[in-house]
């Protein structure tokens, strides 16, 4: 059984090394991420009103199919979805390529992409305090 | 280095090697077939894929090594560690009943006992053969804590990155260590190494392998608990 013992050993103190190495470069929610998130979050909630065209343009592609799914298009079904005035911004969670922007009336989920964070879901809303139960969002993805 | 010398190397630590070099590939293996479930739920979901290295750097990857990981560890702590004390009749595996303990310096070679070509630290005496005599255990004990921490921090982020997709609220460490996420990935892990290992406890009194050291001798009976040295 020794021979196993030493085996694993010296092939796992090497290995070790990259084990921590894999975890900070796996992103756990760092501030520029956080910070690029709320940013997008940010200038999304600003736009839903006053300029529709560019909101549109950082909804995730699944999301935006979902908002024109009756044939009309973006800018006209994204101000009329009844999502709330966010109010002040809170608190804001990043990890691996999800993040949520809390405001005080409503919450938003992002995914990142290859050119930037995109809107998954907004006008979101806590309908449940089971932690299991998701969001009530306005605008979602299908 | 010369030729002969190169050859001896790799011929005296062949068992080494090969176990790297099938560790590399495994990895190799989990990389690739993690990013392609990773990307066809992300297509799924119609959010982004990623590159290979982008998954390899990511804690979705990372959770997936380290539970792996430290159950292994976990299973030599235990195993090392319950051999001194524990005994099982007729395996290969075990001491002979009877030598339960920590044994004399004269059966470890320690004190009086020491060869000239004994470990330094096992002729120093004193602290540094106290920690040398434990150093095994305390290593792969190390390594095992490591590796289980590592799995609940990239666990944690993996989790909140799908329960985000989920529409749900990210949860904190205290949370996750508590979760059936941390739990399921633990615990699964752990039975399979708790299978293994008393399997080959169990195996090797009354199975062979010829020519291996793990194994008795072909002909040794299945009462004779170690193999005759």
């Amino acid at each position: 059984m020794w021979r196993r013992e030493r085996t694993w050993s010296s092939a796992a103190s090497v290995l070790a090394v990259g084990l921590p190495v894999a975890l900070v470069l796996g992103g756990c929610g760092g501030a520029i991420e956080r910070q690029d998130a709320a940013a997008t979050a940010d200038v999304f909630v600003a736009d839903v009103t006053a300029d529709p065209a560019a909101a549109c343009a950082l909804l995730a592609p699944r999301t935006r199919e979902s908002v024109e799914q009756d044939g009309t298009p973006c800018v006209q079904a994204l101000p009329e979805a009844d999502i709330p005035a966010p109010g002040a911004r809170g608190t804001v969670s990043v990890a691996g390529h999800s993040a949520q922007v809390r405001y005080a009336r409503e919450t938003v989920f992002l995914s990142l992409f290859d050119d930037g964070w995109r809107v998954t879901a907004a006008g979101c809303t806590r309908g449940s305090s089971d932690q299991a139960v998701p969001y009530d969002c306005t605008v979602e993805g299908d | 280095m010369s030729a002969p010398a190169q050859r001896g190397f790799f011929r005296d630590n062949s068992l080494s090697l090969v176990f790297g070099g099938l560790l590399g590939a495994a990895l190799v293996g989990q990389a690739w077939w993690g990013v392609v479930g990773y990307n066809e739920a992300a297509r799924t979901e119609g959010l982004q894929e990623v590159s290979w290295l982008r998954y390899v750097t990511s804690s979705d990857f990372a959770v997936d090594v380290a539970e792996n990981w430290q159950s292994e560890f976990l299973q030599f702590v235990l195993y090392i560690g319950l051999t001194v004390w524990l005994v099982q009749r007729g395996s290969s595996e075990s001491k002979e009943p009877g030598d339960e303990g920590r044994e004399s310096d004269e059966q470890q070679m320690l004190g009086k006992f020491v060869r000239p070509d004994s470990p330094s630290w096992a002729r120093a005496g004193g602290w540094r053969t106290r920690i040398y005599s434990h150093s095994l255990v305390v290593v792969m004990l190390l390594v095992f804590l490591g590796s289980w921490s590592a799995q609940a921090i990239a666990g944690r982020v993996a989790h909140n990155e799908q329960r985000m997709r989920d529409l749900l609220d990210p949860i904190g460490l205290g949370s996750y260590l508590v979760s059936p996420d941390f739990w399921g990935r633990t615990l699964q892990n752990w039975q399979s190494e708790m299978l293994a290992i008393g399997t080959m406890v169990v195996f090797a009194i009354y199975l062979r392998e010829r020519g291996s050291p793990e194994s008795k001798e072909v002909g040794a009976p299945h009462v004779v608990t170690q193999s005759s040295d």
